[in-house]
C-alpha cells in the first residue's frame, strides 16, 4: 500500500512537471500554430541561469524568479529575433529554424557549462512524510504539486477572465478578425512565446532535482516527453495537457520502477506510436486530427 | 537523359572518385569513406523532406538499424567462416532490409500525419535508440556497442592499396549505387506522383494517387538508403554503438540536407561534404587556439554544433535553396539564355 | 456610361470618409483602378456591382488589410496612409468582413467584448453589451454559447453587435445578407437603418443583393471592374433600368 502511494505520488509529481511543460507547448501552439521544437533547449537555457543564481545565492525562491524572468526574455528574443522572420509558407520551415536554434543553444550551453550533470538542490526534503507506517509523498513532491497547480490556475484565469487572455485567444483563432478589432496580434504572439518559455523553464527547474542534474541535453528527453503528452492530450487542449501529463507521469514512473530507468524512452516511443496510429488528434481533443 | 546515361554518369563520377583515392592520404581516404556513408543517408533524407514534405528528425536511427543489422550479420558470417564475397555483400543486404522494415513501420505510423506530429515521432525514435540498445544489451552490446568482424581488403590488392583506400572504395561504390538508384527515382513517374501529392493532396487522390502509399514508399526508400549508409559506417569503423547515431548526428544530417539544397540529390552530396569538413575545421581551430585543456574539451564537438545551428538558421532565412540553389543560379547566369515565350495574358 | 466622380453636392453635411483615386489590388492587375468615393456623415452608402467588381477589395483597402498602391483615403479629413490595421478601429472605422465574421471558438459574450477590447472605459463596456442584447434578444439567449452554435443570421447580428461595441464613426459591411433568409435580412437591414438614424452612424454597405441594399441606402455607388461607374441617390438608381441592366444584371 505504501509503495503504491509512493509510486502514485512520485508519478503524479513527475506528471505535474510534464503537464507544465506540455502546457507551454500548447500555449505556443494555440497562440501561433507553431509547434515549438526549441522549447526544451530554451527552457534548459533558462534553467542554467537559474542554477547559477541558486549556486550563487543559495535561494531556491530566487532561482524560480530567475527562471521565469530569463525564460520570458529568451522567449521574447526567439520570437522577435528569429521566428517572426520565418516564411510561413510551409509549417516545416519553423520547425527547421527552431532546430537550428536548439543546436546553437545546446552547443553554447555545452561550451559554457560542460557536459557534466549539474545537481540542483532544493530546500525541501525528498524523504516521504510518514503517517504511522505509511509513507506518503515527500515535501518536495507536495511543493511541485502546489507550484504547478498555481501556475496552471493562473494561466487558466489569464485566458478566460482577462482582456489580455481574450486578445491572445482571438489572435490565435482568427488573426484577421482580431486585427480588425484592434488587437495587436504580433504583440500577442510575442507574449505567447514569453509565457511559454517562462513556464517551460519553470518545469525544467522543478524536474531537475529529481534527476541526475542539469545537462545541455536535458531538453531533448523533456521535449519528447512533453510533446508526447501534448499530442495525447490534444495539442489544442490545455486541460488535455494537464490530464495527459499526470497520467503519463504515473505510467512512466510505474514502468521505470518495474523495468529500470533506461526503459523510459522506449515506453514513451511505444505510447506515441500507438496514439498516433489509433487517435492522432489526441484523447481529449474534440477536433479532427490537425493535418498541420 | 535515359536511364542508361544516368547510370553511366554516376559510374563516371565513381571512377573519378576512386581515382582520387590514389592521391589522398589514408586519413583523407577515411574521411572520403565517411562522406560516402553520409551521402547515402542525406540523399534519401533530402528527397524525403524536399519532395514529400516529411521531416525526419531522427534519420540516424535508420542508419543505426542498418549498422546493427550489418554488424550482427557480419559477425555471424565471420563465425561461420563464410567466403569472402558473401561476407562482404550479405551484411549490406541485411542492412538495407532491416532499415527498410523499420522505415516502413515508422512511415506507416506517420503517414497520415504531417508537420510536427511526424517530426516529433522521429525525434522520439532517435531518443529511444540508446535505450533500446541498453535494454537488449545482450544482443546489441549495450552502451558500448559491438565490434564488427568485417571482410577485409582482398589479399591480392594488399600490395596495391592501403586499407583506408579499400574502405573508401567500398563506401563509394555503395554510395554510387544509392545515388544512382535515387537519380532514377527522381525522373520516374514516382517523382511526378510525389509532386502531385505535395501540390494538392485532394486533387492527387482524385487522380487515383494514394498519398499514403507515396509517403510511406518514400519513407521506406530513404530509410533503406540510410541503412546502407549505416552499413558503410559499420564496415569502415568496424564498430557500432548507440552513441554514434545520436540526436545530434540526426540533426547534422538535416543540416546537411538543408545546406546542400533540400529536395535535390546534388545538394545531398554538398551537404555530406559540409558535415564532414566543418567538424574537421572546428577541431583544428580548437586545437590551434591556446586554451586551457578543460575549455578546449568543451569547445570540441560543441563548436561544430553551434556553427551548424547558425548555418541552418541563416540558410533557411536567407538562402533556402542551399548550395545547390546558389550553384544553379550562378551557372544559370553564365549560361546563355534561350528566348523566352511571352508571359500569359492576365485574366480579369 | 460614367458619371462625374463626386456625385452629389451634399455640402451641408460633413464627409465621414473619402477615397480619392485609390488603386489597389493583387499583382500587376489591380482590382481597383482609381476609385473616388465620398461618404457623407450619417448616411448609408451602398456599393453594388457584379462579382469581381472589386467590392470586397474596396472594403479591405479602407480597413487597411490591403494597402493601396496609390490614392488617398481620408477619415474625417485625416489621411489613413500608413495607419496599421489595428489602429484603424481606434480612429473609428470598423470592418465587418464577409463570411468570417464571428470567432467560432469564442462565446457570444467574448465576441462582443472583443469589439471593445481596445477601449479604456471598462464601465461603459458592460452597459454597451447590455445594449446590444437589447437590440438582439436572440444573442442574449445565447450569451455563453460558442459562436459555432449560432445560425447564419445570429452570426451576422453578433458581428454587427461587435462592431457597435467599438462605437465607430464609420461601419463597413461586406455582404451582410449573404446566405441569409429574406426575413432575417430584412431585420438586419432595419437594424442598420435604425443605427444610422439613432446614432448618426455612417455605413458603407457592400452588397450583391442590390434591392436590399438600395432599400435602406441614401446613395448607391455602382462599381464595375474596379471603377466607379455611377453615383446616384438610391431611389434614382433603383428606377434606372438601363443602368441596372448594364451593370447589375436585372
Amino acid at each position: 500500500m505504501s509503495t503504491v502511494l509512493l509510486l502514485l505520488g512520485a508519478g503524479l509529481a513527475r506528471g505535474a512537471v510534464f503537464a507544465l511543460f506540455a502546457l507551454a507547448l500548447v500555449l505556443i501552439w494555440r497562440a501561433t500554430r507553431i509547434a515549438n521544437f526549441a522549447q526544451g533547449a530554451m527552457s534548459v537555457a533558462a534553467a542554467y541561469l537559474a542554477y547559477l543564481v541558486l549556486v550563487g545565492t543559495g535561494s531556491f525562491a530566487l532561482a524560480i524568479v530567475t527562471v521565469l524572468v530569463v525564460g520570458a526574455a529568451i522567449g521574447f528574443g526567439m520570437e522577435r529575433g528569429l521566428m517572426r522572420f520565418v516564411p510561413s509558407r510551409s509549417p516545416l520551415n519553423s520547425i527547421i529554424v527552431a532546430i537550428g536554434a536548439v543546436m546553437v543553444l545546446t552547443g553554447l550551453l555545452g561550451i559554457l557549462f560542460g557536459a557534466d550533470y549539474k545537481p540542483v538542490s532544493v530546500p525541501f526534503s525528498r524523504e516521504p512524510i510518514m503517517i504511522g507506517e505509511l509513507a506518503i509523498v515527500s515535501p518536495y513532491t507536495l511543493f511541485v504539486f502546489v507550484v504547478v497547480a498555481v501556475v496552471v490556475a493562473g494561466i487558466a484565469l489569464l485566458f478566460t477572465r482577462t482582456s489580455l487572455g481574450l486578445a491572445m485567444r482571438a489572435s490565435a483563432f482568427d488573426d484577421e478578425v482580431a486585427r480588425l478589432n484592434g488587437v495587436r496580434v504580433s504583440r500577442m504572439r510575442t507574449l505567447g512565446w514569453m509565457l511559454s518559455a517562462a513556464v517551460g523553464g519553470l518545469a525544467v527547474l522543478l524536474a531537475v532535482p529529481t534527476e541526475l542534474g542539469l545537462s545541455p541535453h536535458s531538453g531533448d528527453l523533456l521535449f519528447v516527453n512533453a510533446f508526447t503528452v501534448a499530442i495525447i492530450g490534444g495539442l489544442d487542449s490545455p486541460v488535455g495537457a494537464v490530464i495527459a501529463g499526470l497520467l503519463i507521469g504515473v505510467l512512466l514512473t510505474v514502468v521505470t520502477t518495474l523495468w529500470g530507468a533506461t526503459v523510459g524512452p522506449i515506453a514513451i516511443l511505444v505510447l506515441l506510436v500507438v496514439v498516433l496510429l489509433v487517435r492522432p488528434q489526441g484523447i481529449f481533443s474534440l477536433r479532427k486530427a490537425r493535418l498541420a | 537523359m535515359t536511364p542508361i546515361q544516368r547510370w553511366g554518369a554516376t559510374a563516371g563520377i565513381l571512377v573519378l572518385a576512386i581515382a582520387a583515392t590514389f592521391v589522398l592520404d589514408p586519413y583523407r581516404n577515411y574521411l572520403l569513406a565517411m562522406t560516402a556513408a553520409y551521402v547515402c543517408a542525406t540523399s534519401g533524407l533530402s528527397l524525403l523532406v524536399g519532395r514529400t514534405g516529411q521531416l525526419s528528425l531522427g534519420h540516424a536511427a535508420f542508419m543505426a538499424a542498418g549498422a546493427y543489422a550489418f554488424a550482427l550479420t557480419s559477425n555471424a558470417l565471420a563465425e561461420a567462416d563464410a567466403p569472402g564475397p558473401v561476407h562482404l555483400l550479405v551484411p549490406f543486404l541485411a542492412a538495407v532490409v532491416v532499415a527498410s522494415v523499420v522505415g516502413l513501420i515508422v512511415g506507416v505510423a506517420g503517414a497520415r500525419l504531417h508537420g510536427p506530429y511526424l517530426a516529433g515521432l522521429t525525434l522520439a525514435l532517435v531518443i529511444a535508440l540508446p535505450a533500446i540498445a541498453s535494454t537488449f544489451g545482450g544482443l546489441f552490446g549495450g552502451d558500448a556497442g559491438l565490434y564488427v568482424s568485417v571482410e577485409r581488403r582482398p589479399d591480392w590488392l594488399s600490395t596495391v592499396i592501403a586499407t583506408e583506400q579499400w574502405q573508401a572504395w567500398v563506401g563509394l561504390i555503395v554510395a554510387a549505387i544509392v545515388f544512382g538508384a535515387l537519380a532514377q527515382l527522381v525522373r520516374s513517374p514516382s517523382a511526378i506522383r510525389m509532386q502531385a501529392v505535395r501540390d494538392d493532396e485532394s486533387a492527387a487522390r482524385l487522380s487515383g494517387i494514394d498519398p499514403v502509399r507515396v509517403r510511406v514508399g518514400m519513407f521506406g526508400i530513404s530509410a533503406a538508403a540510410a541503412g546502407l549508409g549505416g552499413g558503410v559506417l559499420a564496415y569502415v569503423t568496424q564498430a557500432v554503438s548507440p552513441g554514434a547515431y545520436s540526436l545530434t548526428f540526426s540533426l547534422f544530417l538535416l543540416v546537411a540536407v538543408v545546406i546542400g539544397g533540400v529536395g535535390t540529390l546534388a545538394g545531398a552530396v554538398w551537404g555530406a561534404i559540409v558535415i564532414v569538413l566543418v567538424p574537421e575545421i572546428t577541431t583544428a581551430i580548437t586545437e590551434a587556439l591556446p586554451l586551457p585543456a578543460e575549455l578546449s574539451q568543451r569547445l570540441d564537438g560543441n563548436l561544430a554544433i553551434v556553427v551548424f545551428g547558425v548555418i541552418l538558421v541563416v540558410v533557411m532565412l536567407a538562402a533556402p535553396q542551399g548550395i545547390h540553389g546558389a550553384v544553379a543560379a550562378l551557372t544559370g547566369r553564365l549560361r546563355r539564355r534561350r528566348p523566352r515565350t511571352a508571359p500569359p495574358a492576365p485574366t480579369t | 456610361m460614367t458619371e462625374p466622380a463626386t456625385g452629389q453636392a451634399a455640402t451641408a453635411t460633413r464627409t465621414a470618409l473619402s477615397l480619392e483615386g485609390v488603386v489597389a489590388g493583387y499583382g500587376h492587375d489591380p482590382a481597383l483602378h482609381g476609385v473616388d468615393l465620398d461618404l457623407p456623415e450619417g448616411s448609408i452608402v451602398a456599393v453594388v456591382g457584379a462579382n469581381g467588381a472589386g467590392k470586397s477589395t474596396l472594403l479591405r483597402t479602407i480597413s487597411g488589410l490591403l494597402p493601396p498602391s496609390s490614392g488617398d483615403i481620408r477619415l474625417g479629413g485625416e489621411s489613413l496612409a500608413g495607419v496599421p490595421v489595428e489602429e484603424r478601429i481606434r480612429r473609428g472605422i470598423v470592418h465587418v468582413p464577409e463570411r468570417r465574421q464571428v470567432i467560432a471558438e469564442l462565446t457570444v459574450e467574448e465576441n462582443l467584448r472583443l469589439g471593445a477590447l481596445w477601449r479604456r472605459d471598462k464601465a461603459e463596456r458592460a452597459s454597451d453589451i447590455a445594449e446590444v442584447y437589447e437590440f438582439f434578444p436572440a444573442l442574449a439567449a445565447r450569451r455563453t454559447k460558442p459562436g459555432s452554435t449560432l445560425s447564419g443570421g445570429e452570426r451576422q447580428m453578433l458581428a454587427i453587435g461587435r462592431a457597435y461595441m467599438a462605437h465607430p464613426k464609420v461601419m463597413l459591411l461586406d455582404e451582410p445578407s449573404l446566405g441569409l433568409a429574406p426575413k432575417v435580412v430584412a431585420d438586419i437591414m432595419a437594424m442598420l437603418a435604425w443605427l444610422r438614424t439613432e446614432y448618426g452612424l455612417t455605413i458603407l454597405l457592400v452588397e450583391q443583393n442590390v434591392r436590399t441594399a438600395l432599400s435602406i441606402a441614401d446613395t448607391g455607388v455602382v462599381l464595375n471592374l474596379g471603377r466607379v461607374v455611377a453615383t446616384r441617390p438610391a431611389a434614382e438608381l433603383e428606377a434606372d433600368e438601363q443602368l441596372r441592366h448594364l451593370y447589375l444584371g436585372f
